[in-house]
């Protein structure tokens, strides 16, 4: 190989040596020309190199007569040397060059050839023969020889001959390397920039292609190619938002370049701003309006933004434009599906298939379908062979993620949005997915008694996705389970985002078990407000607080809530208790209705309570429904109950005593005074309901004596109101007996005993039965005022008061004065 | 009267107008008068008054009878004719035919065709109110058993006992007695028909319910046996065309014209009042307010089984 530089560079020494060494071993037929000694050739050498330098620069300048005259005085140069010796291979490349400049390329060729099959390691020779073999268009020769002279720096020109070749050819993995060595070689020269550039383009190295041609387009402002694919880089880059700027800044420089606003409008979908993307496309359409490509991608945000009529239109007119379109019909099944129409979103998504079979997104979509229409086997399928098309897209393993998720196969799941977060870090649907199904693995790992097992599933899924709140309920309800209330309140703690209502549950749940009774109580009213999934267990913690207060009322309205949401065994026991409770609270407040209806639904679960609370049960329930209806029926079923063997025991007896006055109570009520009497005799212990016992006895002898005054007999009636103990100080007994002294003849008494108790204002009828006795008596007025003033009561004989009284001052002539 | 009665009645009217006199023998039918609280100013006044009737029913009954009157000063007379059943015919006080036998024919009425006069309490003038007469003696004219009593019930509406409120009741023989004796000063006060010529002079203190002068009644078995019906006719047609007035009547009527019931008006008096009992209020009787003690705990708050299920739902297409 020749250490000489390429003729015309000034590489002679190299050529000198070269030749010096070809000559020593040389045979009798070199030897005879060695008519010119060492000193000429090196002359005639030096004479050929500079003319064929000259020439060069001539023809730079377009000088083509004065480059023509030095390339003759270079070829007699070389001439001479070939003359005397033929293989003297410096001469040989030079000559090559006159040949290659004048376009003799033959002629190049039939000089150079047989020395490069001599000598195929010499690069002079190669480069020389391979440049002539190209421009005569000798390509598949020239290749071999201009890449074995490619390889060394000084032939820069085979390099650029190479990447144009190959640029030309779009064979770009084959031309980078010539196009990369070239520009490392000649940095001046900054054409080769964009050429580089684009070469980084095709072969998607996007970053080192924006930063090649923005050295090319700061040299070259107004290429514009350049400058589209430096947009073009960008984006692909991912720097889109660069990519957008770009384009902006080339429309404006542009503006009637539609194919620039076209691209533009592509940027603007890629940032999800269809609202941007939507002008450009219009102005790219309003003269391409069969642009299918265009009109698909107006159609496609149309759908985003919710205009469905016009996307729908839209995507009919690419299949107008374009019947065979795939996307178009993926289009109209995106439509259907956003509109319920499930069949007609499966036909058009079968029919994107069909057209596209390769496409991921459309295979996938099939896929979702096939998932939202219950066949998760079939769409997993679907989607397995997306992920086959498209490996690198998280889409399609989130989709894989939903597809497993639905078929209860957690652990492939979690493989699936696992490998999506791989593939896009940022994925909010992989990254839900993952969080999940790492929750579901927790609460099944609970379930089946491994806490620990659960705590570690449910922390990962904090890990994948924090704040999500499935998961932190869950790993605080662990931790509780597990009685480490500080674990459960550092998860809650840990919290940043607003409480949502099971979280809430949660944190009701946790300061319960942890002893903050205000925390718990105000979480679990606000969980309860929100009405979420864990309202129950919200219900619950308020019904244990009002069992504290002894609120029996609110912990049995809670318990039951918390049941019909929740059922339990525990809760069964909780809400039977608790209105067993209310009952015998109001039965002691003398509420009989409310009594009676607590006592029902405490009933309902009567197994779940104590022996001792069945009986408290029965006795209540009888007990309630004497006070709430003093009847036969009610009355029987107490006597019933205290003949039962749970009312037998002597322990039992205050309870036995307790009903018969409950007994006695609705005889009372029922006007049987006799009756009454008669229950109360079965009391054994007197003592314990003493004061309600006195009533009771006293109010059934005023029963019987009311009875036989009605019954015409006042005299008798005067003779029991008069033995009653309470006659001298019961103001009813007294006006009572009054009434009964009055028909008996004591007119004066009875009057008198009015008066003072009309005085005093009680009872009421002393103003009436007064009146009838002062009217007796003659005195009219006064019985005119009392009746008048008795008619304003509204008790009975009010009526008959006020006719009276009219009558009176009809005849009598009264008026005026107060009633 | 029932509804066939009148019925017959009017069938009766028509058949007898049409029907000629036949030489039949006359059979006599007397007509009894007694209106002691009509206005005649004397017993002859009266006599006429009963004779006028008389002739009116004769002349519309036709040859075939023969009608006699007999005015009555005194209830007590009239009433032992009725026993007798010497009266076919009767004009009355309504205070008197109250539970009497007979039937009811026609009733009298005042000069505007109305059921009247009104009942009026007369005293003397400046009494001004029913107060000023406690302990008065009161004239009643005895028309009937209990005369005293319908006007208490009625004029005074039950509102006085009048044994113990007035003084003496002092019987008349008729209205104008009552009011004279009134005028004399023989009683503090009576009970006479507004209107009355003879109470002037007097003041009315009250003036209660309308009650018709007269009532005529007829089957009353009397002496000329059971009459037709047509002779009921013809003695309403007698009052009612003029020939019934007199004595402050200034028409009549057919029918009873409620004057009976009107009669027999009562309401509860003073005396008959009921007393009324005060109930025993029901809140001081009641069963024992005792609080039975329960033994079943509420199981404490548990989490175990409890937890809140991820879910995974469909993105939003």
């Amino acid at each position: 190989m020749s250490g000489r530089q390429p003729v015309g560079r000034g590489g002679h020494c190299a050529a000198l040596a070269a030749f010096t060494l070809i000559s020593i071993g040389i045979s009798t037929s070199t030897l005879a020309v060695q008519q010119l000694d060492t000193r000429e050739i090196e002359r005639l050498l030096g004479e050929g190199d500079r003319a064929l330098e000259s020439a060069r620069a001539q023809l730079e300048k377009d000088n083509d007569k004065s480059a023509q005259r030095r390339l003759k005085e270079a070829e007699e140069a070389y001439g001479q040397i070939l003359e005397a010796d033929p293989t003297q291979r410096s001469a040989a490349v030079g000559m090559g060059a006159v040949y290659f400049l004048s376009k003799r390329f033959s002629q190049g060729i039939d000089l150079l050839e047989p020395l490069a099959a001599r000598w195929p390691d010499d690069v002079d020779l190669a480069y020389q023969l391979g440049m002539n073999l190209y421009r005569e268009g000798r390509q598949d020769q020239a290749l071999p020889l201009l890449t074995q002279a490619a390889a060394e720096d000084r032939h820069f020109d085979a390099m650029w001959v190479l990447a144009l070749h190959h640029y030309r050819r779009a064979e770009w993995e084959s031309g980078l390397g010539f196009a990369e060595h070239y520009t490392r070689v000649r940095p001046d020269d900054d054409r080769a920039l964009g050429l580089l550039g684009t070469y980084y383009l095709k072969v998607e190295r996007f970053d080192d292609a924006v930063r090649v041609l923005d050295r090319f387009v700061e040299a070259h402002p107004d290429n514009v190619a350049a400058m589209i694919n430096r947009a073009n880089a960008l984006f692909r880059a991912g720097r889109v938002d660069e990519a957008a700027t770009a384009y902006e800044q080339l429309l404006d420089r542009y503006p009637d370049r539609l194919r620039l606003a076209y691209n533009l409008a592509a940027i603007r979908m890629r940032q999800g701003q269809c609202g941007d993307a939507l002008p450009l496309l219009d102005r790219f359409l309003e003269r391409q309006p069969d642009h299918a490509t265009a009109t698909y991608f107006r159609a496609d945000c149309h759908l985003r933004m919710g205009e469905v009529k016009r996307a729908r239109s839209g995507f009919e007119r690419v299949l107008v434009l374009s019947p065979n379109n795939a996307w178009a019909y993926h289009g109209l099944s995106r439509i259907a599906e956003g509109t319920g129409q499930r069949a007609e979103a499966m036909e058009s998504a079968l029919k994107a298939l069909e057209l596209g079979p390769e496409q991921w997104e459309i295979v996938s979509w099939v896929g979702t379908l096939l998932r939202r229409s219950g066949q998760a086997k079939e769409a997993l399928a679907r989607h397995d062979k997306a992920a086959e098309l498209a490996p690198t897209e998280a889409e399609v393993h989130v989709e894989r993620g939903r597809d497993l998720w639905v078929l209860q196969r957690l652990e492939d799941a979690e493989d699936a949005f696992t490998t999506a977060i791989s593939r896009d870090p940022e994925h909010a649907d992989a990254r839900l997915g993952l969080a999940a199904v790492l929750t579901a693995l927790g609460v099944r790992s609970r379930a089946a008694g491994d806490l620990g097992d659960g705590r570690q599933h449910l922390r990962h899924a904090l890990a994948v996705k924090p704040d999500y709140e499935p998961a932190t309920v869950n790993l605080a309800l662990l931790e509780v389970e597990a009685g480490d209330h500080g674990a459960a309140t550092a998860v809650l703690g840990a919290v940043k985002t607003a409480a949502g209502a099971d979280l809430d549950a949660a944190r009701a749940v946790v300061a319960w078990a942890a002893g903050r009774k205000g925390e718990a109580h105000d979480a679990a009213e606000r969980a309860i407000k929100k009405k979420g999934s864990l309202t129950a267990l919200a219900l619950q913690v308020r019904g244990q607080a009002a069992v504290e207060r002894a609120e029996w009322r609110v912990a049995a309205d809670s318990f039951e809530s918390a049941y019909e949401a929740a059922p339990s065994p525990p809760l069964r026991t909780a809400r039977a208790a608790a209105w067993l409770q209310v009952g015998l609270d109001q039965l002691s407040r003398g509420n009989p209705g409310a009594a009676v209806t607590a006592l029902r639904s405490a009933g309902r679960d009567r197994e779940t309570l104590a022996n001792a609370d069945r009986v408290n049960l029965d006795f209540g329930m009888a007990a309630a429904n004497i006070a709430a209806g003093p009847n036969q029926k009610s009355v029987r079923e107490m006597e019933a109950l205290l003949k039962t063997s749970a009312f037998s025991p002597r322990s039992m007896a205050p309870v036995r005593d307790l009903g018969a006055v409950y007994v006695a109570w609705a005889e009372l009520r029922q006007g049987r005074g006799e009756a009454a009497l008669k229950a109360l005799g079965r009391v054994k212990d007197r003592s314990a309901y003493g004061e309600a016992i006195g009533q009771i006895e006293v109010a059934a002898r005023d029963a019987e004596a009311r009875r036989v005054f009605a019954a015409g007999a006042p005299k008798k009636a005067a003779t029991i109101w008069a033995g009653l103990r309470a006659s001298a100080s019961d103001p009813t007994i007294q006006h009572n007996l009054a009434a009964a002294r009055f028909l008996t003849g004591d007119a004066e008494a009875a009057t008198a005993t009015w008066e003072s108790q009309h005085a005093a204002g009680l009872p009421a009828q002393a103003a009436f039965n007064l009146a009838v006795a002062l009217d007796r008596a003659g005195r009219y007025e006064r019985a005119w005022e009392l009746f008048r003033a008795y008619s304003k009561s509204g008790g009975p004989g009010a009526d008959r008061a006020r006719n009276r009284a009219d009558a009176k001052a009809a005849v009598f002539g009264y008026s005026g004065g107060t009633p | 009267m029932s509804g066939a009665r009148h019925l017959m009645l009017a069938l009766a009217l028509c058949a007898f107008a049409a029907a000629p006199a036949s030489a039949q023998s006359v059979r006599t039918v007397t007509v009894g008068v007694f209106l002691p609280n009509a206005a005649f100013s004397s017993n002859t006044e009266r006599s006429v008054f009963a004779e006028r009737v008389a002739e009116a029913i004769g002349r519309e009954a036709g040859a075939e009878y023969s009608v006699v009157a007999r005015a009555f000063a005194r209830r007590a007379d009239l009433v032992k004719f009725l026993k007798a059943k010497k009266l076919d015919l009767l004009v009355a006080d309504p205070l008197f035919q109250v539970g009497g036998r007979g039937t009811v024919l026609a009733h009298a009425v005042d000069e505007n065709g109305q059921v009247g006069p009104a009942i009026a309490l007369y005293a003397a003038r400046g009494t001004g109110k029913l107060e000023a007469l406690r302990g008065k003696p009161i004239a009643v004219t005895s028309a009937g058993d209990a005369d005293l009593r319908f006007y208490i019930a009625t004029l005074l509406r039950g509102e006085v006992d009048p044994r113990s409120f007035f003084g003496d009741t002092r019987d008349a023989k008729d209205a104008g007695a009552a009011v004279g004796a009134v005028q004399t000063g023989a009683a503090g006060a009576a009970f006479a028909p507004a209107g009355l010529a003879a109470a002037g002079g007097l003041e009315v203190v009250l003036k209660g319910s309308v009650l018709p002068l007269a009532v005529l009644v007829g089957d009353l078995g009397g002496s000329a046996g059971d009459l037709p019906a047509e002779l009921d006719v013809a003695a309403i047609r007698a009052l009612t065309l003029g020939g019934g007035s007199g004595g402050g009547i200034r028409g009549w009527r057919a029918g009873d014209g409620g004057a009976l019931e009107a009669a027999r008006q009562d309401r509860i008096a003073v005396t008959s009042e009921k007393l009324l009992l005060a109930p025993q209020p029901d809140a001081d009787v009641a069963p024992p307010r005792v609080r039975l003690e329960a033994e079943t705990r509420v199981p404490p708050l548990s989490v175990k089984g409890v937890s809140l299920a991820p879910t995974l739902p469909e993105p939003t297409p």
